[in-house]
């Protein structure tokens, strides 16, 4: 197949030439673009016909609760059990379900949240866990899995030309096997944006440009040298990217300092707030996946004193969140994730913690054409084993996908030939479209 | 190019003391008029405290038998590749060796003239002479300690009530002193104390009060397995039943995490509060009642308390809330020991020589920081059919460490002496599902930490010498015993609040641009996310072995416009005062190569750098070395 291709390239540019090898040694495309949407259309005539449309979300905001969050305290609490413990419980707009007391934003909006409370998992390591969580696959040693926004930008592309397909705010999955193209772009503190991107003054675009020159003049031996580590040339990918974005006019999507003191207020000001602010403004711009990480849920000790003030906050930025995408009517487009790598075992430790459970945990969708009001699936009276309508991290996955419109068997093919899907293997949960 | 034109260019650039002026302020421009008011410059740390930090050298006697050792290793990777129908790569240029050697063993390059001296050396036996002579200096210890802290998590504290900063300096003195690891990992298991008295227990106190997952740590750490499944239920993928990881964790058992209640038990919040003359919100109360929690954190055995089977125990093995009885994994033998002895049996079982695993594990390990990859993969989950990729080698590596008693230097050495790690990298990637046979090490990108620390040997002079201010001081403020009254605690706090003041105006004095200019191994553990060495992919100690190499967006933008991409132009920086000794434009390119590339510049690129610098005036320095830093060759270890 690669052939193929070959009769194309005295009309390419060398620059093309070169991002085309690397697109080939990273497996990113085995097939010419014409190939690749028939086998797209015969994927499609697999999907199963029962499966309701999904598609009607563009962009992802997804709320990674690092550390593994309590279901008991916070979507799937148990007030009539021994394991409760100090957690109270409040009503929600859905007929007999309950909330923690911590989530009192969430349960007036609960009419435009799915929760799950069936999920389940396969390992208790943090590390593995949120590997799988956020790729649907174990970790390997020869290979890396992309995540759920490379797998956006791959599939789905850029919404805009500049801005990146997918940022992460406190870190996340690489682009594994997709390669740096289809790399999400890490911030740190997000009241302080995108850094280093005011250069100096003497520095215009043409002597940066000569500057860059310069560079690919001393490097060129190096290059050539390393033309087949997809590491190196990943590089090359990565400066076009830097350098559009430095660029960009739309740069100001990563500055905070734009949004009103009443939006940054009603956000709570927090970095957690500050990040779903930020993630906002980014979707609003046409990034098409934010991912922010708010930890830590690890409660193994004194969990009644440590998680109230976590729990609290992540209803207050996850409430004003879902108002302000509603408010600016991005809330149909945008998908909003609750995500963790775990649960955490009913029965308090002798230090007033809640030791790590994979066996169930709860996790929440909203926005993006997901129905609302709705509680899908049930653990047993303590909240430990799942009792009906069990969610793999693998059907969630593929749930997301199918909120996304990328069909849950799309197959990606990585370098070494080995076909991929976004849930592995997962299924999408009908009933929450 | 002509002397007499670039001698002025120079000469402004020596006057202005940037080499990263305007392109239109230079040589041709310069009658043009100085502003006459400037904010005043801000200043390089130049004068920055130097302290000689002493490093255990190599023993001479032992050269001999390292390169029998290397042989050896050589031997059985040639045997290997052979077996494969593969070559080795070419043996490494001097100047490819000369930088890796420096970056491996001391976490930077080098400067212009430690490469220049190497590589104008006639000695037939200057590698090895190198390898020795850096072992023995103050970058091995900070190189050791950010690779060791990316597997331990170290951190300055866990929480509030955690301070953990003088573990961090144990395992950091540890390896200047090279003291053999399984004393190290010993003491780790064993020690009993606060963590200002007997730092190893830091090692315990990093999950306060998670006892079984601190046992699931050490022992993937130390011995290269995971039994953390077994916490729950029986190891879906591995033998282990969650019956052994009970009976394993028994040894630990008696663990506290907290002295005793009544050891301080007068020091309650109350009392602390009624003391503060300002009342429970005044800092003093704040600060009081904080030192006594910090001296509540310490590790001591309670030979009295045993593990019980957990409430929810699912297996017909045992019974829940039944006693656990200490017994090891692999060896059924029942070693005879006293409750209060288990602790100490436990330290040393995992540490003895006839664990094949505590001596595999920690040989992969440094086997795999030499060449990019283990002989084991992954380094931290073995199983009883896990098998090297050269089973020899690997065997060999590990009675390597053992006669050598777990020296980590001494094995690093032969390693280092090896044909094999002197070899050219591979640069193409890793074949999918294949072991790789080690014809050379492979291509890396350098670590967060080497990035910051060879940016720093291009401005500072012996950046290994500035070291972060010890805490002795805040230590002995905070040190109270039982004996110690509420009001000698609000004391401490006010010697405690002034501490903290001082400590603070000292530390912004040394900043440059907002960045404190030591060695990655001499700041806060860890760095806060937005800085440099976090971006280029320091973990944030959460999870083992969580950092990364690879490239971002930001990563590249603190390369464009970054500070500290930029410190090494300033007038008095290594580099500027390397360059501006020398008259000769030739002579200066070398130096600027060598400084950032550890080779001299061929003819084509000092062609272009002589184009840009005629065009740009000494700016063109600036713009040369900017153009350098900005190369993958710079970024990438060959």
């Amino acid at each position: 197949m690669f052939s193929l291709n070959t009769s194309k390239l005295d009309s390419l540019s060398r620059r093309q030439l070169m991002s085309d090898v690397a697109r080939y040694a990273l497996g990113v495309s085995l097939l010419p673009a014409g190939m690749e949407s028939v086998l797209n259309a015969a994927e499609k005539s697999k999907t199963s016909s029962t499966l309701r449309p999904g598609g009607k979300a563009k962009k992802v905001i997804y709320l990674y609760m690092s550390g593994a969050m309590s279901q008991l305290d916070t979507f799937d609490p148990k007030p009539k059990s021994d394991v409760q413990g100090a957690t109270g419980v409040i009503k929600t707009k859905i007929p007999g379900v309950q909330l923690s007391e911590h989530m009192t934003q969430l349960a007036q909006l609960s009419d435009k949240l799915a929760i799950i409370r069936s999920m389940t998992t396969s390992t208790g390591a943090h590390g593995p866990a949120r590997y799988l969580l956020k790729t649907s696959y174990r970790p390997i040693a020869t290979t890396k899995h992309p995540g759920i926004g490379s797998w956006m930008h791959k599939v789905l592309g850029r919404i805009h030309k500049e801005l990146p397909a997918s940022v992460q705010i406190g870190g996340g999955p690489g682009p594994g096997y997709l390669g740096a193209e289809f790399a999400p772009v890490p911030l740190g503190d997000p009241a302080q944006g995108l850094q280093n991107t005011a250069s100096p003054s003497y520095l215009t675009n043409e002597s940066f440009d000569k500057r860059m020159k310069l560079s690919n003049v001393f490097d060129a031996d190096f290059r050539k040298k390393a033309n087949a580590s997809s590491q190196v040339t990943g590089y090359d990918d990565l400066y076009s990217e830097a350098i559009g974005l430095l660029r960009s006019s739309d740069l100001k999507a990563f500055d905070l300092n734009q949004e009103p003191k009443a939006a940054k207020d009603a956000y709570g000001g927090t970095r957690f707030g500050n990040a779903a602010l930020l993630a906002r403004r980014l979707v609003e711009s046409g990034v098409r996946f934010v991912e922010i990480s708010f930890g830590s849920w690890d409660h193994h000790y004194q969990l009644f004193d440590n998680l109230p003030p976590k729990a609290q906050e992540l209803d207050k930025v996850v409430g004003t969140l879902l108002k302000d995408l509603e408010g600016r009517g991005l809330l149909d487009e945008t998908l909003v994730v609750i995500g963790t790598e775990f649960g955490r075992k009913p029965q308090p430790n002798q230090n007033s913690g809640r030791d790590h459970h994979p066996a169930a945990f709860s996790t929440m969708l909203a926005g993006g054409g997901v129905k609302g009001g709705l509680v899908y699936g049930a653990t047993d009276d303590k909240a430990f084993h799942v009792e009906n309508d069990a969610v793999s991290v693998e059907d969630f996955n593929a749930t997301i996908a199918h909120a996304v419109g990328i069909a849950h068997n799309k197959e990606i093919v990585s370098p070494d030939g080995r076909p991929f899907t976004m849930g592995n293997g997962g299924n999408p949960v009908e009933k929450l479209f | 190019m002509s002397r007499t034109l670039l001698m002025p260019a120079l000469a402004v650039g020596l006057l202005s003391g940037l080499f990263s002026i305007s392109d239109t302020d230079s040589a041709f421009a310069q009658k043009k008029k100085v502003p006459a008011k400037k904010a005043p410059p801000i200043r390089l740390p130049t004068q920055a405290e130097k302290t000689e930090v002493e490093v255990a050298p190599v023993a001479p006697q032992l050269e001999a038998s390292a390169i029998r050792s290397a042989n050896r290793i050589d031997i059985l990777v040639e045997a290997d590749l052979r077996k494969h129908n593969l070559k080795p790569n070419e043996p490494s240029t001097d100047e490819q060796f000369v930088r890796r050697i420096y970056l491996d063993t001391n976490g930077t390059i080098p400067t212009a003239t430690q490469a220049k001296l190497f590589l104008r050396s006639r000695s037939a036996s200057k590698r090895t002479a190198l390898i020795d002579r850096l072992l023995g200096q103050a970058g091995y210890g900070s190189q050791m300690y950010n690779w060791l802290a990316d597997i331990l998590r170290l951190v300055d504290r866990v929480d509030n009530n955690t301070y953990l900063r003088p573990y961090s300096d144990w395992v950091k003195q540890s390896l200047r002193d090279n003291k053999p690891w399984d004393k190290m990992v010993n003491e780790m298991l064993s020690s009993e104390g606060k963590v200002w008295e007997k730092p190893a227990v830091g090692f315990v106190l990093r999950d306060p009060a998670m006892p079984l997952d601190n046992l699931n740590n050490a022992i993937r750490m130390f011995m290269g397995t995971r039994i953390g499944c077994a916490q729950c239920h029986d190891h879906p993928f591995d033998r282990w039943t969650q019956k052994e990881f009970y009976q394993l964790a028994a040894f630990t058992g008696g663990t506290e995490y907290r002295l005793a209640r009544n050891d301080m038990s007068k020091l309650s919040n109350a009392v602390i509060d009624k003391a503060a003359p300002g009342g429970d919100r005044s800092p003093e109360a704040r600060l009081g009642r904080s030192i006594v929690r910090l001296n509540r954190a310490a590790i001591w055995h309670n030979d009295t308390k045993q593990l019980k089977f957990p409430d929810d125990y699912q297996y017909s093995d045992a019974k829940p809330g039944q006693l656990t009885t200490p017994t090891f994994l692999f060896d059924s033998k029942k070693a005879a020991f006293t409750l209060p002895q288990r602790r100490q049996i436990f330290a040393d079982w995992v540490t003895s020589e006839t664990n094949d695993r505590f001596a595999t594990t920690i040989a992969n390990r440094l086997w795999k920081k030499a060449m990019g990859i283990g002989l084991i993969e992954p380094e931290d989950d073995m199983m009883d059919e896990t098998e090297a990729s050269n089973p020899e080698l690997m065997e060999f590596l590990a009675s390597e460490i053992k006669r050598l008693d777990f020296d980590l230097k001494e094995f690093q050495r032969i390693i280092y002496y090896s044909k094999t790690y002197q070899r050219q990298v591979t640069y193409t990637d890793l074949a999918p599902d294949e072991h790789y046979r080690f014809p050379g090490p492979i291509l890396r990108r350098m670590t967060a930490e080497q990035v910051w620390d060879s940016l720093l040997t291009l401005t500072l002079e012996n950046p290994s010498e500035i070291l972060r201010p010890d805490d002795s001081e805040y230590t002995s403020i905070i040190d109270i015993d039982a004996k110690t009254t509420a009001q000698q605690v609000i004391q401490k706090a006010k010697q405690l609040d002034a501490y903290n003041k001082a400590d603070r105006a000292a530390r912004n004095n040394r900043l440059y641009k907002g960045q404190e200019l030591v060695r990655a191994a001499e700041l806060p553990q860890p760095l806060p996310e937005g800085h440099f060495i976090r971006q280029f992919g320091q973990s944030d100690r959460d999870i083992i072995s969580d950092s990364h190499t690879e490239g971002t967006v930001p990563q590249l933008l603190t390369m464009f416009n970054g500070p500290v991409t930029h410190m090494m132009l300033e007038r008095g920086s290594v580099i500027y005062n390397e360059v501006t000794d020398l008259k000769v434009i030739d002579d200066q390119l070398d130096v600027i190569f060598l400084s950032l590339l550890s080779r001299v510049p061929t003819d084509r690129e000092v062609a272009a750098a002589k184009r840009e610098i005629r065009a740009a005036g000494p700016a063109g320095y600036g713009n040369v070395i900017w153009a350098l830093l900005n190369t993958r060759e710079f970024l990438f270890v060959q």
